[in-house]
């Protein structure tokens, strides 16, 4: 069972993320300030970390930017108030892996984090498969087990970080800020739409559904029924 | 008092009169000098000539061509005199021989002291004169000389007319200095007030200009400038502010007013349930509204300008129209794309594909199934733009000023989702990139928004 270390000084906060993560099957640890964290990642085998910028004495940034600094490479995905560009980028430059402003939805948080307990490997692939799915990366080809697929350079695209996350739960704002590199919240949920096309030529009539829709949190590439 | 000699009008005067003061005096000393010098030494040359000249003689001779010598003077004072070897006076002005006069028949500069001289007013100072005295071969000696009174005379001419035209010059400036400070002072006691009054949230208040227009007045209008766009700012937060209570407002008083019944009532866990997804939504709600407005607030600040980078306009394009092209399709409407291969800029790329979002979002609420939506982009030598082109319902012409402000949804699209700052953070993020946006009408019918701007 995966361990993940909640470093955050306001303790209702803390409780309610923590309580969600044990419910998903999660170990969870309990810091409320850098000190605390360095001593618990230092005895336990931690996964994860969920890490809130704001914290009493040396802040979340610089205690990640520290521990990146010995060669510690837990992934951390950085909570913060603070949402403008710039502190965004300085969140990721200190060595976060991933950075969510307050407030953020419960669901949100926890498929971040599994997508960032699940990175993907970083092997360079030439070939990506999942269940009968297979994508030929180099010659663009697409095949779901002998039907070939057609795909537009953006489905190609959008098929491709499925594939590298299989049966996770993606949330819109991921697939936003990572396949399109929009920051912003588009005023229609054309997320809902590209996916929808996608699963048009991925699902055929008698297959079985691979892109699921998760309710309340995004959509999944199910790797088998 | 020490007030009016400290600002700068009284210590330029000051400087001034300092400075011609100075320059005056060295003038005059350097003339003074120049015109004395020139006076001794031909001076010393008549009476050198002259002493040759009458040197050899009988004591008659000697005598009338000192009475010619003493005549000639005219205005210049001469002196002269015939001494027997004892100092006796024979002939001559001198009543007595000068004891400072070394008789070695050269010309020397000698004090005559008073009373030395016969017929000289008494009142007369003791006189430099240049003098020669020379022993005869018969024992007499013969003094002849010019004095330099006249030097005096002009020596004493001078420091007058130095003394008082300096004197004058000094007070006329120290006076026009003390009356410039004064001036100075009111004028800026004047704008003292002014400022006090708009502190004290007098906001209307300008300071006074005169039609001077010297340096005062120049930063006078520039203030005035700047509180008028104090004035502007302060309208619109002012604005913003009953907007954002509107806006804010709605969807927590939705949440509230639900959770408040829900709470009063009976409800059952199920309709409890929907309370709470319902005032989810509404809480989700103003949070977009305040990320929103942070973001506009960020963006009108210019702090994103920091962030510029070269980008490509045409991709942006390009991809925001790929983003689309699903949602216009299930519409039935055509989304079409015409750019150039690249269009290099700086800016910020992810600001502009919002823009372009927001943009061909609007344009394709507006349209209706079988009409085009169309991107373009282009640049020449002097300008680039991009337009997006709807052939939907149009925005009345007395509206367009109203589209910009912030929250402004035209009536009929009330309606619609979204924040309402959607138009609001077009027109933010055209402006940190200087561009200027256009909305005009399209063809047959609908609207084109274009953003344009000068290549630098």
């Amino acid at each position: 069972m995966k361990t993940i270390l909640i470093v955050e000084d306001e303790a209702a906060m803390a409780a309610e993320i923590g309580a969600d993560l044990v419910d998903r099957g999660y170990h969870v640890r309990h810091a409320a300030s850098a000190a605390e964290a360095a001593e618990t990642i230092g005895e336990a085998q931690i996964d994860a970390m969920i890490v809130d910028r704001m914290l009493p004495g040396l802040d979340g940034l610089s205690m990640i930017a520290a521990l990146r600094a010995e060669g510690n490479r837990i992934p951390a995905l950085v909570l913060s108030a603070l949402s403008s560009v710039d502190d965004r980028i300085k969140g990721l430059k200190a060595g976060g892996d991933d950075y969510l402003t307050k407030p953020f939805a419960v669901d949100e948080l926890a498929a971040r984090v599994e997508a960032l307990l699940r990175r993907p490997v970083d092997l360079p692939k030439t070939t990506l498969r999942v269940g009968p799915l297979e994508l030929d990366l180099i010659t663009r080809e697409a095949r779901r087990g002998e039907r070939a697929i057609e795909l537009l350079p953006r489905e190609f695209k959008l098929l491709e970080y499925m594939m590298q996350r299989p049966d996770l739960a993606l949330t819109r704002a991921m697939l936003l800020e990572d396949v399109w590199a929009y920051r912003f919240v588009p005023q229609t949920n054309l997320v809902d739409v590209h996916v929808g096309k996608l699963r048009r030529k991925i699902d055929g009539a008698d297959e079985f559904a691979m892109i699921k829709n998760v309710p309340g949190v995004g959509f999944m590439l199910r790797s088998n029924a | 008092m020490l007030d009016l000699l400290r600002p700068s009008p009284f210590r330029l005067a000051l400087t001034f009169a300092a400075a011609v003061s100075v320059s005056t005096l060295v003038g005059v000393g350097v003339t003074y000098r120049s015109i004395s010098n020139t006076i001794e030494t031909r001076r010393e040359i008549i009476v050198a000539d002259e002493t040759a000249a009458v040197l050899e003689g009988n004591r008659d001779r000697i005598r009338k061509d000192l009475q010619s010598w003493l005549r000639n003077g005219l205005l210049l004072y001469s002196v002269a005199g015939l001494f027997e070897a004892d100092g006796t006076p024979i002939a001559g002005n001198l009543n007595a021989l000068p004891t400072n006069l070394t008789l070695d028949g050269k010309v020397h500069g000698i004090v005559l002291a008073e009373g030395m001289i016969t017929g000289a007013p008494l009142s007369s100072n003791p006189l430099t004169a240049l003098v020669s005295g020379t022993r005869r071969s018969d024992g007499t000696i013969l003094v002849m000389g010019r004095t330099l009174s006249e030097i005096g005379d002009l020596r004493r001419a001078l420091f007058d007319m130095v003394l008082f035209g300096l004197a004058g010059l000094l007070l006329v400036s120290l006076g026009y200095g003390l009356y410039a400070n004064a001036r100075q002072a009111a004028r800026l006691k004047l704008i003292q007030r002014t400022f006090a009054r708009i502190m004290e949230g007098a906001l209307d208040e300008r300071v006074p200009v005169s039609r001077r227009r010297d340096d005062l007045d120049r930063l006078a209008a520039d203030v005035n400038r700047m509180l008028d766009m104090l004035g502007s700012l302060l309208a619109e937060v002012k604005g913003v502010g009953d907007n954002i209570a509107h806006d804010l407002r709605t969807p927590l008083s939705i949440a509230r007013t639900r959770i408040e019944r829900a709470l009063a009532s009976d409800a059952d866990a199920p309709a409890l349930r929907s309370t709470m997804a319902i005032s989810l939504t509404e809480l989700d709600r103003a949070f977009r509204t305040i990320s929103a407005l942070l973001r506009l607030a960020e963006i009108q600040n210019g702090q994103r300008r920091a962030g510029f980078r070269m980008l490509d306009l045409a991709l942006v394009c390009r991809d925001a129209v790929d983003f689309y092209e699903p949602l216009a399709d299930s519409r039935g409407i055509g989304l079409t794309l015409d750019v150039p291969a690249a269009l290099p800029m700086r800016g910020d790329a992810d600001l502009l594909a919002e823009v372009l979002n927001n943009l061909i979002d609007n344009a394709i609420k507006f349209s209706s199934a079988g009409s085009s939506v169309t991107v373009a982009a282009r640049s020449d030598a002097e300008t680039i733009a991009v337009s997006v082109a709807d052939q939907g319902q149009g925005i009345p012409a007395h509206e367009r000023d109203n589209v910009a402000k912030r929250f402004y949804r035209l009536d009929k699209s009330r309606h619609e989702s979204g924040t309402g700052l959607g138009l609001s953070l077009v027109f933010a993020i055209a402006e940190l990139h200087g561009f200027r946006v256009a909305m005009q009408d399209g063809l047959p019918h609908g609207t084109v928004v274009t953003m344009s701007r000068d290549i630098r």
